[in-house]
């Protein structure tokens, strides 16, 4: 029963780095930025809706679209601003920026909300459901749910839409795609602000299950970025690939080593990036990544 | 200065890159259903050319400094490849730069990123009749022989429904069998009332293909006119055609 029990948590804790991961793929991808302020857009997410939802009293529903929108509009802001004269520059003075933004969004984080834990009001509560014989909160159900429309709705816009597919080709070649015509600097833009969606959600999951809203999210964009690696860091579904991996073992290991002697108990935090170590070691450019892809 | 009715006009074209000079005022023409070729060697200016056409040069940090751009008599000197996609121009890029790891539909999709009618289908569905090579839509584009993927890249900029087309070195890289079939397609695209301006250098096939001839010479105009005056001309039958004198 126990390893039910932390197959379940794994599945959980994965649909939220998977969540996590995929924003960090396709800003990559359609941009070949990596995002290290994706992470403080977590926090920033959940104290959003926070504000919404429980300050101003507001539905759900409505606090996670206003949050959604205040974040893809600020991720939009800046690539404009800022990401967008980087663009071809050495990558390092792109993730040098990008660092930039992370340290403003935290300092804003704590001028607005104090640093403080704060409930974020969710309409589940503490109440719990039975699957199979594992009790889980119904929270993480809705976790679950959640992702999976996530997911679902990317896999959808990169299928179906014109401006998937065109985001897609300037991926694949940027000045073939200008000299199709296709908007570029407008995928670029949507791309981010998919990310900035995808922080909410995945913001809003780590703060209902397992952790609580407060200043330590900041910490779970860095736990998910391996997952992102992982996967191959142009690929959004092995983002979803790569979360899942890293989420089912850090909580089994939690589960069964945190007493050995040999790992400690905080064996777990730094698991995940062991995994990506090894599966580098063999395949340099990710699970399912292009090979291509710059070192970071 | 006669009155413009040329499907692609441009006067008096600079351009440089940085500091380099690379076009000294070129004037070129291209009218509706003919075809015209424009020659030279490599390094002679005839990509800068086709991206001061297309307005790309700003991609390669380079400018067109002087000079108009004209399709079908609106001036575009000034606007952004995807306007000038918009009013009338579409390309098929040297090397063909499909996007290989996408498939030849997702290709075609993307060659009418600037339509904003809702028969994009249909004319996927008539790309896909006209070029037999492409009638496995959901085969990545990488996969397809050279010959099929230069039909993939001509597909592609058809699908912008352009009334100019810019090809640069279509048959470059192809066997002779299949430089056959692309010179068919560019003759019946003319024969549709498309102009076409056909970057080569392979001269002889493209004095043979085009009604009139542009010859560049270090960012120069060095001979313009009937391609089959230039296909006499000594000059040209010596540098181009491998002709001794």
């Amino acid at each position: 029963m126990k390893f039910e029990q932390l197959l379940l948590a794994g599945i959980v804790l994965g649909a939220i780095y998977g969540l996590i991961a995929m924003g960090f793929a396709i800003i990559y991808k359609a941009t070949k930025i990596v995002h290290f302020a994706h992470g403080a857009m977590l926090p920033l997410g959940a104290y959003l809706v926070y504000t919404f939802a429980v300050r101003w009293d507001q539905p759900w529903v409505i606090a996670l679209i206003g949050a959604s929108a205040i974040c893809a509009a600020i991720n939009v802001l800046m690539q404009k601003v800022f990401a967008r004269r980087m663009m071809g520059r050495p990558l390092f003075a792109a993730i040098m920026i990008t660092f930039g933004f992370e340290i403003l969004l935290r300092a804003g984080m704590n001028l607005i909300w104090k640093g403080k834990e704060r409930p974020i009001g969710d309409p589940w509560g503490s109440s719990t459901v039975s699957l199979g014989g594992v009790t889980t909160p119904e929270a993480s159900l809705w976790i679950l749910g959640m992702a999976a429309v996530c997911v679902a709705a990317i896999f959808a816009f990169f299928r179906w839409s014109n401006l998937g597919v065109q985001m897609l080709g300037t991926a694949s070649d940027q000045e073939a795609a200008l000299m199709c015509g296709v908007p570029v600097q407008r995928t670029f833009a949507v791309a981010w602000a998919i990310a900035g969606v995808l922080a909410v959600v995945a913001g809003v999951s780590a703060s209902l299950f397992p952790r609580t809203l407060g200043p330590e999210l900041l910490a779970l964009g860095m736990r998910a970025f391996p997952a992102a690696i992982l996967g191959g860091l142009d690929s959004v579904g092995g983002a979803v690939v790569g979360g899942m991996i890293i989420g089912i073992v850090e909580v089994m290991v939690a589960g069964y080593l945190s007493e050995s002697a040999i790992f400690g108990a905080n064996f777990s935090a730094v698991s995940g990036y062991m995994i990506m170590i090894v599966v580098l070691m063999v395949r340099p450019y990710g699970l399912f990544g292009r090979k291509e892809v710059a070192r970071v | 200065m006669t009155t413009t009715t040329s499907a692609l006009d441009v006067r008096g074209a600079y351009a440089n890159y940085q500091n380099a000079d690379v076009l000294h005022g070129i004037d070129l023409q291209v009218e509706q259903g003919m075809v015209t070729a424009l020659l030279g060697a490599n390094g002679a200016g005839k990509t800068t050319f086709l991206r001061c056409v297309l307005g790309l040069m700003a991609v390669h940090r380079g400018e067109m400094s002087a000079g108009s751009v004209r399709v079908l008599g609106q001036d575009v000197s000034r606007a952004s490849a995807q306007k000038r996609i918009r009013a009338g121009l579409a390309v098929v890029p040297e090397g063909r730069r499909l996007f290989a790891d996408l498939t030849i539909e997702q290709n075609l999709r993307i060659g009418a990123s600037t339509r904003r009618d809702k028969e994009t289908s249909e004319d996927v569905e008539k790309m896909l009749e006209r070029f037999p090579a492409l009638r496995r839509p959901k085969l990545q584009a990488g996969y397809l022989s050279g010959g099929e993927q230069q039909m993939l890249a001509i597909g592609r900029a058809l699908m912008a429904r352009p009334k100019i087309l810019l090809l640069d070195e279509p048959s470059l890289g192809l066997a002779p069998l299949v430089v056959d079939g692309v010179f068919e397609t560019i003759a019946s695209l003319a024969a549709d009332g498309i102009g076409i301006l056909l970057v080569e250098q392979n001269a002889e096939r493209a004095l043979d293909a085009s009604s009139q001839a542009v010859v560049l010479q270090v960012g120069k105009v060095v001979r313009s006119g009937a391609s089959a005056d230039l296909a006499d001309d000594p000059v040209i039958q010596e540098s181009y055609l491998g002709v001794a004198s």
